[in-house]
């Protein structure tokens, strides 16, 4: 019986594991990475990727049309910047348009989709949280420092859309399950 | 004869009362033989300080007059590039100020130039009048402020936001203050006496932006490669624990705030400069000269819109004065080895600094001179 409840609790904790991260790399060079927010985390991701040594273009204002499937995996790094949005020329509006616009582009040209929410606390309220869940909703992966999920949000959407989420204590705790998403 | 006598002796207690008070005090405001107005600031460089000059070197208009200020410079014995640190912007966001102190007491360069200006504005540091047009924060603070070292207890000055309006030589705008080259609303009147707001500044206009144009003269002819602006927020407010960078160096920025996590556990958030708005340090000197600009916000007790007037600004249990002054310097260091890194050439290598642990948890006191 003893050995019963081990062996069940080894599952339990390796299905956690494999949930709290992805194990398996899903998704494919080159990227392309935009702002959903434009925010300055945008730049913060770009750095990661560069460590990471995962190839990318960067655009933070990309429209769908742009998309043309030369970039495989779409990576959204979440969160409004009031300041971000009004120095790039976009309403909030506009910019949720846009997301969703390039979501479903991405859909129809099959591209990876990870969602980055690395600016904690900051980064959440209406206006985040309105780019948030439908980028979620699209997400095949998430990465999020914690600060960010203490009220659960990124937990519930992930769960409802049946895709792993990171969670990390830190921005720079980020690189290794981002670097682990690409194969 | 009787009333020369009492004349004579008048003028001689006066001048006694006038040198005491300036010795105990260390500060006076005073002119030396060029005409500097000059505050006598208690600053002991390291053995490594090349030479001081004046930004009044830079725009010879400052001579004189109290927009004047010193300037460090430390030089290394290889070629490198330059870094430029400016403390006191804001002369009441002191950590910035004793940051800039702490690099002139225990620096040493081996590699490029450091240049640093601990007081960007002197009439501000010595100007804490409470106007009842500035929010209260601005001049919320000790007049001096005390930290005990190994040659004994020293004293340094605390200041307010703006310059001195008796020394700023135009009217605040009655219609408020708009930079003259920008499109937006205006900003209180005051803000003409706000330094960080008078980038690249003007020869033709007050003494706040006649220092402006004298730094970006000093950016200029020096050929600066990296800047630092080293201010201080509200302690609960957006802006604290940040880095602000020139969006065409804000990739250097990302990658130091990584290696500052990474590194030390520190987080800063980062914020790119929002280029329409003008008359900031870190827009328009990286707009208006080579050099790659930040600036760096850390969180200020005194600064917090309710706190009270006696506020502990160096021995904040939260946010104590040695943790402030060791982000600004470490959020330098991280900027600087990236730096070095991608332009080898121009690479700026420094020692002699406290360690960030060391800093943050036994304060300035063991470090300075």
């Amino acid at each position: 019986m003893k050995r019963f409840i081990l062996i069940c609790a080894f599952i339990a904790a390796l299905g956690a594991s494999a949930f709290a991260q992805q194990s398996t790399a899903f998704a494919e060079k080159p990227a392309l990475v935009t702002a959903i927010g434009q925010s300055a985390d945008f730049e913060m991701i770009k750095v990661l990727l560069n460590r990471a040594k995962v190839p990318y273009t960067a655009d933070p204002l990309v429209k769908a049309e742009k998309l043309d499937g030369s970039a495989k995996t779409l990576v959204l790094v979440v969160g409004a910047s009031s300041k971000g949005l009004g120095a790039a020329g976009i309403s909030a509006e506009a910019e949720l348009v846009r997301t969703q616009a390039l979501l479903k582009k991405a859909k129809e040209l099959k591209l990876s989709i990870i969602v980055m929410h690395v600016g904690g606390a900051a980064r959440r309220g209406a206006m985040s949280d309105a780019f948030i869940k439908p980028c979620m909703e699209a997400a095949d992966f998430a990465i999020v420092v914690a600060a960010g999920d203490e009220d659960g949000l990124f937990t519930d959407l992930a769960a409802k859309a049946k895709i792993n989420l990171a969670k990390v204590d830190r921005i720079s705790s980020a690189g290794a399950p981002l670097a682990a998403a690409f194969k | 004869m009787v009333k020369q006598k009492k004349l004579v002796a008048v003028l001689a207690v006066l001048f006694l009362f006038t040198t005491a008070a300036h010795n105990v005090f260390a500060q006076a405001s005073v002119q030396d033989i060029h005409g500097r107005y000059l505050i006598e600031h208690d600053y002991r460089p390291s053995s490594s300080l090349a030479r001081t000059g004046w930004l009044s070197d830079y725009y010879p208009e400052l001579l004189g007059t109290p927009g004047d200020s010193k300037v460090y410079y430390f030089e290394g014995s290889k070629p490198g590039g330059t870094l430029f640190v400016g403390g006191g912007t804001h002369a009441n966001e002191i950590a910035g100020i004793m940051a800039a102190v702490m690099m002139i007491e225990t620096l040493n360069v081996e590699a490029g130039r450091v240049i640093v200006v601990p007081n960007m504005n002197s009439s501000a540091i010595g100007n804490q009048e409470r106007e009842p047009e500035l929010p209260a924060y601005t001049s919320r603070g000790p007049s001096w402020i005390s930290i005990r070292t190994s040659s004994g207890i020293r004293y340094f000055k605390y200041g307010s936001r703006a310059t001195n309006k008796a020394h700023q030589g135009v009217a605040d705008p009655s219609g408020g203050y708009v930079h003259p080259d920008s499109s937006e609303a205006p900003l209180a009147g005051w803000e003409f006496r706000n330094l960080n707001r008078a980038y690249p500044g003007r020869s033709d206009s007050g003494l706040t932006q006649k220092i402006a144009y004298a730094v970006m003269q000093l950016l200029i002819k020096e050929k600066v490669d990296v800047a630092f602006d080293y201010h201080e927020a509200d302690a609960g407010g957006r802006l604290a624990n940040m880095m602000v960078a020139n969006p065409k160096n804000i990739e250097t920025a990302a990658g130091a705030l990584f290696d500052l996590e990474l590194d030390y556990g520190l987080s800063l958030k980062l914020e790119p400069s929002n280029m329409e708005f003008r008359g900031l340090s870190h827009r328009e000197w990286g707009a208006g000269t080579d050099a790659q600009a930040f600036l760096i916000e850390t969180p200020n007790p005194a600064m917090v819109a309710d706190a009270p007037d006696d506020v502990d600004v160096v021995n904040d249990p939260e946010n104590p004065l040695g943790s402030r002054v060791a982000k600004h310097l470490y959020a330098t260091i991280a900027v600087v080895r990236l730096f070095s890194d991608e332009h080898p050439d121009k690479a700026i290598r420094f020692s002699g600094l406290p360690g960030f642990e060391d800093l943050s948890d036994k304060g300035l006191g063991p470090y300075l001179q």
